[in-house]
Protein backbone atom coordinates (compact mmCIF):
# COMPACT_ATOMS: atom_id res chain seq x y z
CA UNK A 1 0.00 0.00 0.00
CA UNK A 2 1.54 3.32 -0.88
CA UNK A 3 1.49 6.54 1.19
CA UNK A 4 -1.63 8.35 -0.41
CA UNK A 5 -3.58 4.79 -0.14
CA UNK A 6 -2.78 4.22 3.36
CA UNK A 7 -3.45 8.13 4.28
CA UNK A 8 -6.81 7.58 2.33
CA UNK A 9 -7.63 4.27 4.39
CA UNK A 10 -6.35 5.77 7.75
CA UNK A 11 -8.67 8.76 6.99
CA UNK A 12 -11.88 6.22 5.88
CA UNK A 13 -11.06 4.26 9.03
CA UNK A 14 -11.63 7.39 11.83
CA UNK A 15 -15.22 8.06 9.46
CA UNK A 16 -16.22 4.65 10.71
CA UNK A 17 -14.79 4.59 14.14
CA UNK A 18 -16.54 8.23 14.36
CA UNK A 19 -19.87 7.12 12.96
CA UNK A 20 -19.80 3.74 15.65
CA UNK A 21 -19.16 5.91 18.75
CA UNK A 22 -22.45 7.98 17.35
CA UNK A 23 -24.23 4.98 16.64
CA UNK A 24 -22.86 3.35 20.56
CA UNK A 25 -24.00 7.02 21.70
CA UNK A 26 -28.09 6.62 20.44
CA UNK A 27 -28.08 3.04 21.40
CA UNK A 28 -27.07 3.92 24.78
CA UNK A 29 -29.68 7.13 25.03
CA UNK A 30 -32.35 4.33 23.43
CA UNK A 31 -31.32 1.51 26.53
CA UNK A 32 -32.05 4.31 28.53
CA UNK A 33 -35.68 5.23 27.19
CA UNK A 34 -36.66 1.23 27.03
CA UNK A 35 -35.95 0.80 31.16
CA UNK A 36 -37.03 4.02 32.33
CA UNK A 37 -40.33 4.56 30.10
CA UNK A 38 -42.44 1.29 30.23
CA UNK A 39 -45.09 2.57 27.80
CA UNK A 40 -42.59 2.40 24.93
CA UNK A 41 -42.33 -1.54 25.23
CA UNK A 42 -46.27 -1.38 26.00
CA UNK A 43 -47.06 0.46 23.04
CA UNK A 44 -45.07 -2.06 20.76
CA UNK A 45 -46.67 -4.54 22.18
CA UNK A 46 -50.18 -3.14 21.99
CA UNK A 47 -49.51 -1.94 18.21
CA UNK A 48 -47.59 -5.52 17.07
CA UNK A 49 -51.21 -6.94 19.03
CA UNK A 50 -53.68 -4.42 17.20
CA UNK A 51 -51.87 -5.17 13.42
CA UNK A 52 -51.93 -9.12 14.48
CA UNK A 53 -55.85 -8.96 14.98
CA UNK A 54 -56.38 -6.58 11.76
CA UNK A 55 -54.48 -8.74 9.45
CA UNK A 56 -56.35 -11.84 10.82
CA UNK A 57 -59.65 -10.41 10.67
CA UNK A 58 -58.72 -9.69 7.50
CA UNK A 59 -58.04 -12.89 6.37
CA UNK A 60 -61.13 -13.79 7.90
CA UNK A 61 -58.77 -15.86 10.36
CA UNK A 62 -61.01 -15.91 13.74
CA UNK A 63 -59.11 -14.51 16.70
CA UNK A 64 -59.70 -13.77 20.31
CA UNK A 65 -57.81 -11.56 22.18
CA UNK A 66 -57.47 -12.01 26.18
CA UNK A 67 -55.29 -9.41 27.59
CA UNK A 68 -51.62 -9.69 25.53
CA UNK A 69 -52.74 -13.28 24.29
CA UNK A 70 -54.31 -13.87 21.01
CA UNK A 71 -56.01 -17.60 20.24
CA UNK A 72 -56.04 -18.15 16.69
CA UNK A 73 -56.19 -21.53 14.76
CA UNK A 74 -56.44 -23.48 17.92
CA UNK A 75 -53.30 -22.50 19.54
CA UNK A 76 -52.51 -19.19 21.86
CA UNK A 77 -49.66 -16.86 21.20
CA UNK A 78 -48.26 -15.03 24.13
CA UNK A 79 -47.51 -11.38 22.77
CA UNK A 80 -44.59 -10.31 24.83
CA UNK A 81 -41.38 -7.51 24.70
CA UNK A 82 -39.50 -9.59 22.58
CA UNK A 83 -42.38 -10.13 19.66
CA UNK A 84 -42.97 -5.99 19.59
CA UNK A 85 -40.38 -4.13 17.00
CA UNK A 86 -39.26 -1.93 19.11
CA UNK A 87 -35.46 -2.97 19.77
CA UNK A 88 -35.38 -4.20 16.50
CA UNK A 89 -35.86 -0.28 15.15
CA UNK A 90 -34.32 1.16 17.87
CA UNK A 91 -31.17 -0.48 16.35
CA UNK A 92 -31.49 0.27 13.13
CA UNK A 93 -32.67 4.00 13.61
CA UNK A 94 -29.63 4.77 15.57
CA UNK A 95 -27.95 3.45 12.50
CA UNK A 96 -29.49 6.16 10.40
CA UNK A 97 -29.32 9.15 12.74
CA UNK A 98 -25.42 8.42 13.28
CA UNK A 99 -25.12 8.02 9.22
CA UNK A 100 -23.71 11.07 7.78
CA UNK A 101 -26.92 12.21 5.94
CA UNK A 102 -29.06 15.15 5.31
CA UNK A 103 -31.78 15.40 8.33
CA UNK A 104 -34.51 15.30 5.33
CA UNK A 105 -33.04 11.73 4.36
CA UNK A 106 -32.75 10.35 7.95
CA UNK A 107 -36.38 11.62 8.49
CA UNK A 108 -37.75 9.64 5.29
CA UNK A 109 -35.38 6.73 6.54
CA UNK A 110 -36.84 6.24 10.36
CA UNK A 111 -40.41 6.61 8.98
CA UNK A 112 -39.52 3.98 6.07
CA UNK A 113 -37.39 1.73 8.40
CA UNK A 114 -40.45 2.01 11.20
CA UNK A 115 -42.87 0.56 8.05
CA UNK A 116 -40.42 -1.89 6.95
CA UNK A 117 -39.46 -3.36 10.45
CA UNK A 118 -43.25 -3.29 11.46
CA UNK A 119 -44.28 -5.25 8.15
CA UNK A 120 -41.34 -7.65 8.84
CA UNK A 121 -42.53 -8.38 12.57
CA UNK A 122 -46.11 -8.61 11.73
CA UNK A 123 -45.13 -11.45 8.78
CA UNK A 124 -42.86 -13.13 11.50
CA UNK A 125 -44.92 -13.44 14.27
CA UNK A 126 -47.92 -15.03 12.00
CA UNK A 127 -45.23 -17.23 10.26
CA UNK A 128 -44.50 -18.66 14.33
CA UNK A 129 -48.49 -18.79 14.71
CA UNK A 130 -48.30 -20.96 11.22
CA UNK A 131 -45.68 -23.30 12.72
CA UNK A 132 -47.58 -23.57 16.24
CA UNK A 133 -50.47 -24.79 14.60
CA UNK A 134 -48.62 -26.67 12.40
CA UNK A 135 -45.55 -28.23 13.25
CA UNK A 136 -44.57 -27.46 17.01
CA UNK A 137 -41.43 -28.98 17.38
CA UNK A 138 -40.15 -26.55 15.12
CA UNK A 139 -40.86 -23.20 17.44
CA UNK A 140 -37.72 -22.19 18.88
CA UNK A 141 -35.80 -23.10 16.08
CA UNK A 142 -37.96 -21.08 14.19
CA UNK A 143 -38.39 -18.15 16.64
CA UNK A 144 -34.67 -17.49 17.35
CA UNK A 145 -33.83 -17.57 13.46
CA UNK A 146 -36.56 -15.19 12.63
CA UNK A 147 -36.04 -13.17 15.36
CA UNK A 148 -32.13 -12.74 14.78
CA UNK A 149 -31.28 -13.89 11.27
CA UNK A 150 -34.33 -12.37 10.06
CA UNK A 151 -34.06 -9.27 11.71
CA UNK A 152 -30.56 -8.45 11.10
CA UNK A 153 -31.17 -9.45 7.02
CA UNK A 154 -34.07 -6.83 7.09
CA UNK A 155 -32.25 -4.04 9.49
CA UNK A 156 -29.54 -4.60 6.72
CA UNK A 157 -31.74 -4.04 3.64
CA UNK A 158 -33.54 -1.69 4.64
CA UNK A 159 -30.51 0.20 5.81
CA UNK A 160 -28.65 -0.16 2.32
CA UNK A 161 -31.80 0.42 0.28
CA UNK A 162 -31.88 3.71 2.35
CA UNK A 163 -28.23 4.68 1.78
CA UNK A 164 -28.85 4.20 -1.64
CA UNK A 165 -31.26 7.19 -1.39
CA UNK A 166 -29.36 8.92 1.34
CA UNK A 167 -25.82 8.42 -0.55
CA UNK A 168 -26.73 8.82 -4.25
CA UNK A 169 -23.51 7.96 -6.64
CA UNK A 170 -21.94 10.67 -8.42
CA UNK A 171 -22.48 11.17 -12.03
CA UNK A 172 -19.27 10.08 -14.11
CA UNK A 173 -17.76 13.51 -15.49
CA UNK B 1 -33.20 -0.44 -20.77
CA UNK B 2 -35.69 -2.69 -18.87
CA UNK B 3 -32.60 -5.04 -19.24
CA UNK B 4 -30.36 -2.81 -17.54
CA UNK B 5 -32.67 -1.78 -15.12
CA UNK B 6 -33.26 -5.44 -14.15
CA UNK B 7 -29.11 -6.10 -14.11
CA UNK B 8 -28.70 -3.60 -11.90
CA UNK B 9 -31.67 -4.58 -9.93
CA UNK B 10 -30.40 -7.95 -9.52
CA UNK B 11 -26.75 -6.61 -8.80
CA UNK B 12 -28.20 -4.90 -5.42
CA UNK B 13 -30.13 -7.98 -4.45
CA UNK B 14 -27.21 -10.42 -5.07
CA UNK B 15 -24.79 -9.47 -1.71
CA UNK B 16 -28.02 -9.89 0.30
CA UNK B 17 -29.17 -12.69 -0.89
CA UNK B 18 -25.39 -13.80 -0.61
CA UNK B 19 -25.70 -12.20 3.35
CA UNK B 20 -29.21 -14.23 3.70
CA UNK B 21 -27.87 -17.39 3.06
CA UNK B 22 -24.54 -17.05 4.86
CA UNK B 23 -26.53 -16.37 7.40
CA UNK B 24 -29.09 -19.17 7.50
CA UNK B 25 -25.59 -21.66 7.08
CA UNK B 26 -24.29 -20.17 9.72
CA UNK B 27 -27.64 -19.94 12.12
CA UNK B 28 -27.47 -23.78 11.91
CA UNK B 29 -23.98 -24.06 12.99
CA UNK B 30 -24.90 -21.45 15.60
CA UNK B 31 -28.01 -23.86 16.73
CA UNK B 32 -26.00 -27.01 17.12
CA UNK B 33 -23.22 -25.08 19.68
CA UNK B 34 -25.54 -22.93 21.38
CA UNK B 35 -26.01 -24.34 24.63
CA UNK B 36 -22.49 -25.43 25.70
CA UNK B 37 -21.78 -21.92 23.93
CA UNK B 38 -24.06 -20.27 26.68
CA UNK B 39 -22.97 -22.36 29.73
CA UNK B 40 -19.34 -21.38 28.62
CA UNK B 41 -19.59 -17.98 28.59
CA UNK B 42 -21.95 -18.10 31.52
CA UNK B 43 -19.18 -19.77 33.33
CA UNK B 44 -16.52 -17.40 32.63
CA UNK B 45 -18.33 -14.24 33.61
CA UNK B 46 -19.86 -15.76 36.84
CA UNK B 47 -16.10 -16.74 37.85
CA UNK B 48 -15.45 -13.07 37.13
CA UNK B 49 -18.06 -11.48 38.76
CA UNK B 50 -17.50 -14.40 41.99
CA UNK B 51 -14.33 -13.85 42.63
CA UNK B 52 -11.96 -16.46 43.73
CA UNK B 53 -13.33 -19.26 45.86
CA UNK B 54 -17.14 -18.60 45.04
CA UNK B 55 -19.62 -19.92 42.63
CA UNK B 56 -22.52 -18.34 40.54
CA UNK B 57 -25.46 -20.88 39.95
CA UNK B 58 -27.37 -20.09 36.42
CA UNK B 59 -30.67 -20.82 36.35
CA UNK B 60 -32.55 -20.94 32.07
CA UNK B 61 -30.50 -18.99 30.01
CA UNK B 62 -32.00 -17.49 27.28
CA UNK B 63 -29.33 -15.01 25.82
CA UNK B 64 -28.64 -15.71 22.11
CA UNK B 65 -25.21 -16.07 21.99
CA UNK B 66 -23.91 -17.15 19.99
CA UNK B 67 -26.10 -16.29 17.14
CA UNK B 68 -24.35 -12.74 17.42
CA UNK B 69 -21.26 -14.80 15.99
CA UNK B 70 -23.40 -16.48 13.16
CA UNK B 71 -24.56 -13.19 11.96
CA UNK B 72 -20.91 -11.58 11.83
CA UNK B 73 -19.76 -14.73 10.40
CA UNK B 74 -22.15 -14.63 7.74
CA UNK B 75 -21.08 -10.79 6.95
CA UNK B 76 -17.51 -11.63 6.31
CA UNK B 77 -17.96 -14.58 4.78
CA UNK B 78 -20.24 -12.32 2.35
CA UNK B 79 -18.35 -9.44 1.82
CA UNK B 80 -16.77 -10.36 -1.85
CA UNK B 81 -15.04 -7.10 -1.87
CA UNK B 82 -12.26 -8.58 0.12
CA UNK B 83 -9.91 -11.08 -0.34
CA UNK B 84 -10.29 -14.85 0.84
CA UNK B 85 -7.33 -14.20 3.16
CA UNK B 86 -9.11 -11.07 4.46
CA UNK B 87 -12.03 -12.35 5.30
CA UNK B 88 -10.96 -15.14 7.03
CA UNK B 89 -8.35 -12.53 8.99
CA UNK B 90 -11.41 -10.45 10.12
CA UNK B 91 -13.14 -13.52 10.48
CA UNK B 92 -10.82 -14.38 13.59
CA UNK B 93 -10.27 -11.10 14.67
CA UNK B 94 -13.67 -10.04 15.23
CA UNK B 95 -14.84 -13.60 16.65
CA UNK B 96 -12.77 -12.81 19.61
CA UNK B 97 -13.90 -9.10 19.93
CA UNK B 98 -17.57 -10.40 20.05
CA UNK B 99 -16.89 -13.27 22.42
CA UNK B 100 -15.30 -10.60 24.75
CA UNK B 101 -18.36 -8.64 24.51
CA UNK B 102 -20.46 -11.26 25.20
CA UNK B 103 -18.85 -11.75 28.63
CA UNK B 104 -18.70 -8.37 29.03
CA UNK B 105 -22.57 -8.20 28.83
CA UNK B 106 -23.28 -10.77 31.28
CA UNK B 107 -20.53 -9.47 33.92
CA UNK B 108 -22.44 -6.30 33.69
CA UNK B 109 -25.73 -7.51 33.89
CA UNK B 110 -25.12 -9.65 36.63
CA UNK B 111 -23.52 -6.56 38.82
CA UNK B 112 -26.81 -4.40 38.05
CA UNK B 113 -29.27 -7.74 39.02
CA UNK B 114 -26.63 -8.00 42.35
CA UNK B 115 -26.88 -4.25 42.88
CA UNK B 116 -30.64 -4.52 42.36
CA UNK B 117 -31.73 -6.95 44.87
CA UNK B 118 -32.84 -4.96 47.45
CA UNK B 119 -34.99 -2.05 45.13
CA UNK B 120 -38.38 -1.40 45.22
CA UNK B 121 -40.39 -3.45 42.60
CA UNK B 122 -40.66 -0.47 39.82
CA UNK B 123 -36.96 -0.16 40.18
CA UNK B 124 -36.63 -3.82 39.65
CA UNK B 125 -39.35 -3.75 36.62
CA UNK B 126 -36.79 -0.83 35.44
CA UNK B 127 -34.01 -2.96 36.09
CA UNK B 128 -35.33 -6.27 34.24
CA UNK B 129 -35.89 -4.31 31.19
CA UNK B 130 -32.83 -2.64 30.62
CA UNK B 131 -31.38 -5.81 31.03
CA UNK B 132 -33.28 -7.40 28.66
CA UNK B 133 -32.53 -4.69 26.16
CA UNK B 134 -29.23 -4.92 26.88
CA UNK B 135 -28.66 -8.73 26.07
CA UNK B 136 -31.04 -8.02 22.43
CA UNK B 137 -28.52 -5.31 21.69
CA UNK B 138 -25.44 -6.09 22.67
CA UNK B 139 -24.47 -9.07 20.56
CA UNK B 140 -25.96 -7.51 17.41
CA UNK B 141 -24.14 -4.35 17.80
CA UNK B 142 -21.12 -5.85 18.20
CA UNK B 143 -21.23 -7.57 15.60
CA UNK B 144 -22.36 -4.75 13.00
CA UNK B 145 -19.45 -2.81 14.63
CA UNK B 146 -16.94 -5.07 14.05
CA UNK B 147 -17.63 -5.98 10.85
CA UNK B 148 -17.62 -2.12 9.92
CA UNK B 149 -14.32 -1.92 11.24
CA UNK B 150 -12.71 -4.68 9.58
CA UNK B 151 -14.24 -5.17 6.55
CA UNK B 152 -17.98 -2.94 6.05
CA UNK B 153 -16.20 0.30 5.79
CA UNK B 154 -14.83 -0.69 2.18
CA UNK B 155 -18.11 -1.54 0.68
CA UNK B 156 -20.58 0.99 2.39
CA UNK B 157 -20.82 4.52 1.40
CA UNK B 158 -20.05 7.60 1.81
CA UNK B 159 -16.75 5.25 3.77
CA UNK B 160 -16.00 3.43 0.30
CA UNK B 161 -16.24 6.88 -1.36
CA UNK B 162 -13.61 8.04 0.36
CA UNK B 163 -11.75 5.25 -1.39
CA UNK B 164 -12.19 6.68 -4.48
CA UNK B 165 -9.18 9.29 -5.90
CA UNK B 166 -11.58 12.08 -6.45
CA UNK B 167 -13.06 11.75 -2.45
CA UNK B 168 -9.51 11.33 -1.11
CA UNK B 169 -8.20 13.70 1.84
CA UNK B 170 -5.81 15.88 0.00
CA UNK B 171 -2.64 16.99 1.38
CA UNK B 172 -1.19 20.42 1.92
CA UNK B 173 -0.45 21.86 -1.13
CA UNK B 174 -1.98 19.17 -3.40
CA UNK B 175 -4.96 20.35 -5.52
CA UNK B 176 -7.79 18.48 -7.24
CA UNK B 177 -8.66 19.03 -11.05
CA UNK B 178 -12.18 18.48 -12.15
CA UNK B 179 -12.89 17.14 -15.50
Amino acid sequence: MDHRSARIASSARRSVLVFLLRCAAYWAAALALVSRLPQIEAAGIELTLKTLQGVLWLARVPVIRSGDALYVAHVSVDIVSDCSPHMAYFIYAAVVLAFPAAWRARALGLLAGAAVIHLFNTIRILALIAILALKREWFDFAHIYLWQTGTVVVVFATFAMWLRYAVPRPRPA
Amino acid sequence: MAALRRAAAEARLKPLARFAAWATLMFAAAWLVAGPWQRAIAAVAGAIVAGPGRHVEWGTLELFFPFDVSVYAALCLSSTWASRSERLRALGIGTAAIVGVEIATLVVVMRIMLSASGAPPERQEEIQRLIVAVIRLSGLAAAGAAWMLTLGWRGVAPFARRLEPSHGPQAPGERRHSS
